[in-house]
């Protein structure tokens, strides 16, 4: 598949929920075989855009492509090629863990029971254990299962890793999702919406902040990690500096942190006119770089 | 039989069973001894039955609303309308078997004690009315306020005291005509009411509305023949549609399966 081709496109979507716009003007495109992070706060409109993809929602206005096509016409096509991990995960109480993987197989023409079994093992999910039984978290990584298996072109996962120990979150998201794209690499596709971020850190490709339901930024993760940078410097006495080109300046004390957003070879040659005693320049995980976007925000209000 | 076919018989098992066990306790009914007791019991079959089968009606989407599964069930690959055929048709089955079982109960109990209830034709058919009427309003009242309300609460209680407003204005309205005149007027607004109500719903749930003639036409141009195929012949006739279009062959036969399938509930109800 030619990775340049666009397995989500979305143009100017918008969708109130009566005078509040979720989604306002909210426009993205996702390539294929990438990872593809959509982080925002809480109540950012992430959810809702999600549920626009799944034809769960219908936009207000604004257009929806997912493999080209419109899910409100070509709904079974795209989800056929889709697998979904909502934010909340319920399954059907009286059914066991096996019989519930059943029941998701039996709406798909592949299921790869070689993967179904190794993650079952892997996650120490009992399959006769009844779904009413299970810890959150275990529901979580059965609802993983269950999109998985069918190995479909998109994963689309929505706050995937909540709810889940520290332990299986890494095994999860560097074993699980890692080896569901390698399987395939070019193919296979990642929607991640989450706050937390860190935990994606390695796997992101290209990522989106949304921000009350408007795009903040959306950018390469390497170009991210080039743009936002975070200078420090420690001089023995504080210098009088004109910083204005910096996002942000914070001081403690002699030391001096400075987050640069394009312009961090300007400012280090600002800073080392005035002879630090010591000067670091490194880039910002994509965590502190959602958290900068909130300065970006400002700065640009 | 498939697993989603499956899943939807064991979600209205239990309010089905109850529903047929409640419908068996018109014999319960003290018609011989009227004591303080019996008095309560003899309620169950008109009181309680028709909370279980209302119950039943609002389990088949309620339930999953409810407890979460229904954003899982839709985000599978399956369209809308064969969530939408299958969930009704069963509910059909049922709701027919608890009113079947329900005027059989009361047939034979009228049988059996001729000398204390009237059984006569005309009170035999005013029973049958009334339970078709019921069966026909809670059938599409539960449909639609569950789904437009999403809680099985409110659901409940709008199924419940609409069709009953309704019939309070129709008897207030009318109060100096005929007896035959205000049950004839209230049987036609009740089935309007049932009809629009479920049509709206099956409308808006299974997306009928993009495949309409305004949708249609914004999503293709050449499509104006189409539409006047469809609706000359009830079925799509032009083959050369852009591969987007939404009233291409398969949705419009789609659609007219839809429309069967209701109109076959609302015939039956």
């Amino acid at each position: 598949m030619n990775t340049d081709a666009s397995i989500i496109e979305i143009k100017n979507l918008s969708r109130r929920y009566g005078k509040l716009d979720a989604v306002d003007g909210l426009s993205l495109n996702v390539r294929a075989g990438k990872c593809y992070g959509f982080f925002g706060r809480n109540g950012a409109g992430k959810t809702t855009t999600i549920k626009c993809l799944l034809n769960l929602l219908r936009p207000d206005s604004g257009s929806v492509r997912v493999f080209g096509l419109d899910p409100r016409k070509d709904e079974v096509a795209i989800k056929s090629r889709i697998a979904y991990v909502p934010d909340v995960v319920a399954f059907y109480p009286w059914m066991t863990v096996r019989e519930t993987l059943e029941y998701f197989a039996s709406f798909r023409k592949n299921w790869n029971g070689d993967i179904e079994a190794d993650l079952l093992k892997r996650f120490q999910l009992d399959p006769k254990q009844k779904t009413s039984n299970l810890s959150k978290g275990q529901r979580t990584q059965l609802a993983l299962i269950g999109a998985i298996c069918p190995e479909p072109e998109l994963l689309v996962l929505d706050e995937p890793t909540s709810g889940l120990d520290p332990i299986v979150r890494r095994e999860f998201i560097e074993t699980v999702i890692g080896a569901y794209q390698s399987g395939d690499p070019g193919r296979r596709t990642v929607f991640v919406s989450t706050h937390l971020i860190s935990e994606f850190e390695g796997l992101i490709d290209e990522f989106t902040i949304i921000e009350g339901g408007k795009n903040l930024l959306t950018m390469e993760a390497d170009a991210a990690r080039d743009r936002f940078r975070k200078i420090r410097a420690l001089f023995a006495e504080m210098p009088k500096l004109d910083l204005s080109g910096a996002l942000n300046v914070k001081h403690s004390g002699r030391e001096m942190e400075i987050l640069a957003d394009g312009n961090s070879e300007k400012l280090l040659a600002e800073l080392k006119t005035h002879s630090p005693e010591e000067l670091k320049c490194e880039a910002l995980s994509l965590e502190e770089i959602f958290v900068a976007s909130d300065i970006l925000k400002k700065a640009k209000a | 039989m498939n697993a989603f076919l499956k899943k939807e018989i064991r979600l209205l098992l239990p309010s089905f069973l109850i529903g047929c066990v409640m419908t068996v306790s018109t014999w319960l009914s003290p018609w011989r001894n009227h004591d303080a007791i019996r008095d309560i019991l003899s309620l169950l079959p008109f009181v309680a039955c028709p909370a279980v089968v209302v119950m039943m009606v609002l389990n088949s989407f309620g339930v999953e609303i409810s407890s979460g599964t229904f954003t899982n069930l839709l985000a599978q690959p399956i369209s809308r309308l064969k969530i939408w055929e299958t969930k009704i048709s069963l509910l059909a089955v049922a709701l027919l078997v608890v009113d079947i079982l329900w005027f059989g109960a009361n047939v034979c109990v009228r049988i059996f004690f001729a000398n204390e209830i009237p059984s006569d034709a005309a009170s035999l058919h005013d029973l049958f009315v009334s339970e078709v009427m019921f069966g026909l309003v809670v059938f599409s009242g539960g449909l639609w306020t569950v789904l437009l309300l999403r809680q099985v609460a409110a659901a409940f209680w709008f199924t419940l005291l609409m069709p009953g407003v309704l019939m309070g204005i129709v008897v207030g309205l009318f109060a100096d005509f005929s007896g035959d005149f205000v049950e004839g007027l209230t049987v036609i607004v009740l089935g309007l009411y049932s009809l629009t109500g479920f049509f709206l719903r099956a409308g808006c749930f299974c997306g009928r509305r993009m495949c309409n003639g305004r949708a249609a036409r914004l999503s293709c141009r050449k499509c104006a023949g189409c539409q006047r195929g469809f609706q000359k012949q009830r079925r799509c006739v032009s083959s050369d549609h852009a591969p987007h279009c939404g009233v291409r062959n398969s949705n419009c036969i789609k659609r007219n399966s839809s429309w069967r399938l209701s109109c076959c509930c609302c015939i039956w109800a």
